[in-house]
């Protein structure tokens, strides 16, 4: 799946941080979005994930306009297109690590359903080194654990689009490792990848697109 | 497209229920209090209103009159006998005293009724009646009740009958018949009386026995010359500070009477006696003037009346019912919206919750679904806890508030402590406790839509901002 933006901009109240932003990328392109902290990558990320919406421009998927879609709509491509690894794991405390895991599937599959589910998401936690945590309530984690259960959430789905803001910040030297051997299993799946980075060089490797912010302005490298 | 999982969804919500469970106990330990004070401060509220209001009509104007102060009305009762040896007795006494002047006639009736202020005069008249054990045993297995092993229920009592105009008391004797029981003593209702339970049950029996609603006999017997009457009962009324064990309408018990006495055409039972009389005034202001002007006529009539004590019982009570309706409705908004509050903050709380949802692809359905089914969970456990907290608190606050009130007039006193008796039963009202579990569920779910309509109309990366 293509995701193309075209002329975006993003104000936060009168701090601009995307000036008119456009960019292709095409279907099992891997993006790296690299920068300073402040440069907008996160911001850019979100437009990107239809987590956000910018102030003038728009975001196409497979040539289709967003901007013109209502929240149901919006909703049903994030859950259909997009996975989307957040840089501060966003995940719910009380919870266990399975069931945030399984968030997106509640209101889309039957209980066995997402019990089935619930075997790939065991043998993805083993994968990414949480082997053991699956009943942990997420509050009781470390950083970087917390950071894996938010990309095992992103990746459990196949989306088509995979977004990873800032993927081995916070991981150790074994864990990044991991966590890029994931990614780089998603791109040769043909899926489009999108990571932001401030200084990782392995990461980087993965890429085969990359673009440079700095504060208000872009600049596309390779 | 994709129709909502509703049991994932419920199920998800009530994991996290369980899990956050202090906010969970936090919401219901308020909307549980919220619905406590629904059931119980309202109908209390409701009552007393009820209550000042026919207290402050129909009673505070009422002076009652007996012919004779000192003399003790019992001991002067004619009694309608069912033997010789009492008709003798019975003609005898009640010639007698009717002779003597112990007994107020039609012409003291018409003398009252002149006297200015005076709305109305109510005739009484009190008698024995024989009283039939032979049925005794049936009110006892009516009532679900066995006599103590060798008990022998003599096969005649005499029972003292309160005949009186029953349609010139309606709003007093009759209103409280009414409360007492739900029925009432219509005027035309001929066939009807009000007992007290003292009338059915042995002093043997009294003690210690559960006397519920639903353990009344529907039938009482009085024997009338060779004549067992049959009566409804349409009230029943604790016994003990009462001495009067059954009421009547004057007019029936009188037509029953004469049809039996009739061969007897010289009998006293067509003399026109009055064992006391109520004297209703047409205010307040007249109720002294009224009560000075029966001593002037009869000094040494036992004349009752409670004006002074009934303004200042009103008075309280006006104080009291305006200050308890104002701490129950303030107590009631705040506790109600403390309880709304209580949601709105808990979803407020998870407002990144929600950004993420959506960021992960639920839609608005969804995470409605998940916020009100939350929602029900917590206002149904509220609710059926608060009916439990109710009916406790409502057993605690009964023997709280039984009041103790000044006994100035002999009838009105019992029957404010019949009315209190029955406004404390009726804790808590059991509409409100059928209510209850369907108002914590409105007030939980109100209070958690309002906040999730709001979060839910920003986009996930808003609702994901902290703060």
């Amino acid at each position: 799946m293509s995701i193309e933006c075209r002329g975006v901009w993003k104000l936060y109240n009168d701090l601009m941080v995307i000036r008119d932003f456009s960019l292709k990328i095409d279907v099992g392109s891997c993006l790296a979005v690299v920068g300073p902290s402040g440069s907008g990558k996160t911001t850019l990320l979100r437009v990107l994930g239809l987590i956000d919406k910018p102030t003038r421009g728009d975001v196409f998927l497979d040539g289709e306009a967003v901007s013109s879609m209502v929240e149901k709509d919006l909703a049903e491509l994030r859950w259909l297109k997009i996975g989307y690894s957040f840089q501060e794991p966003k995940l719910i405390p009380n919870l266990s690590v399975v069931e945030n895991v399984l968030l997106p599937f509640f209101p889309r599959y039957k209980w066995f359903e997402i019990v089935n589910v619930k075997k790939k998401v065991i043998e993805l936690l083993d994968m990414l080194g949480l082997e053991g945590l699956y009943k942990r309530k997420t509050r009781d984690l470390s950083t970087g654990q917390k950071k894996r259960v938010d990309l095992a959430r992103a990746l459990i789905k196949d989306s088509p689009i995979l977004i990873a803001d800032e993927p081995t910040v916070n991981l150790d030297r074994e864990t990044a490792r991991i966590v890029i051997e994931a990614l780089k299993n998603n791109v040769e799946k043909g899926r489009t990848v999108i990571f932001s980075v401030t200084m990782d060089d392995e990461l980087l490797k993965i890429a085969n697109k990359m673009v440079k912010l700095e504060i208000g302005r872009h600049q596309i490298i390779k | 497209m994709q129709e909502v999982r509703f049991l994932s969804v419920l199920r998800i919500a009530l994991s996290k229920l369980i899990k956050d469970k202090t906010w969970t106990l936090l919401q219901v330990g308020l909307i549980t209090l919220t619905l406590t004070f629904f059931s119980i401060i309202v109908p209390l509220t409701l009552s007393l209103n009820q209550i000042m209001k026919r207290y402050s009509e129909f009673s505070i104007n009422l002076i009652e009159v007996e012919p004779k102060a000192s003399h003790k009305t019992e001991i002067y009762l004619p009694s309608y006998p069912v033997t010789m040896n009492e008709l003798r007795a019975f003609e005898n006494l009640t010639l007698r005293w009717y002779k003597k002047g112990l007994f107020f006639t039609e012409d003291d009736v018409n003398r009252i009724s002149q006297i200015d202020g005076v709305k109305k005069v109510v005739r009484v008249q009190q008698f024995n009646l024989c009283f039939n054990l032979t049925k005794y045993g049936e009110y006892l297995r009516d009532l679900g009740l066995e006599p103590p092993e060798g008990y022998k229920p003599p096969e005649i009592i005499r029972t003292s009958v309160f005949c009186l105009e029953v349609e010139k008391v309606q709003g007093v004797l009759a209103y409280f018949n009414n409360i007492i029981e739900g029925r009432f003593l219509e005027p035309g209702e001929n066939g009807t009386v009000v007992i007290s339970y003292a009338e059915m049950i042995p002093p043997e029996l009294m003690g210690g026995l559960p006397f519920g609603e639903g353990k009344v006999p529907e039938k009482v017997y009085f024997i009338i010359g060779n004549v067992t009457y049959e009566f409804s009962v349409v009230g029943v009324v604790v016994a003990d500070p009462f001495k009067v064990q059954s009421i009547a309408d004057l007019s029936y018990m009188r037509e029953l009477i004469i049809k039996e006495f009739k061969p007897l055409t010289d009998h006293p039972v067509f003399l026109d006696f009055y064992t006391r009389v109520f004297v209703l005034c047409e205010s307040v202001d007249d109720v002294i003037p009224v009560a000075k002007a029966i001593r002037d006529i009869y000094p040494e009539a036992g004349v009752y009346f409670q004006a002074v004590q009934s303004r200042m019982i009103v008075e309280i009570l006006k104080t009291f019912t305006s200050t308890y309706n104002f701490m129950a409705i303030s107590t009631f908004v705040v506790t109600v919206s403390v309880a709304l509050l209580a949601r709105v903050v808990e979803v407020r709380r998870k407002k990144e919750e929600i950004g993420l949802l959506k960021a992960l692809g639920w839609r608005d359905r969804d995470i409605l679904l998940m916020v009100v089914s939350m929602s029900v969970f917590i206002g149904l456990i509220s609710g059926g806890l608060s009916v439990v907290v109710s009916l406790v608190v409502g057993y605690y606050l009964r023997l709280f508030l039984m009041p103790d009130l000044p006994r100035t007039h002999p009838t009105i006193q019992y029957e404010l402590e019949a009315v209190f008796e029955v406004l404390v039963r009726r804790l808590p009202d059991v509409r409100f406790l059928v209510l209850a579990p369907f108002v914590g569920v409105l007030i939980s779910v109100v209070g958690a839509l309002l906040m999730s309509v709001y979060i839910l109309r920003l986009t996930p990366a808003d609702a994901l901002k902290e703060g």
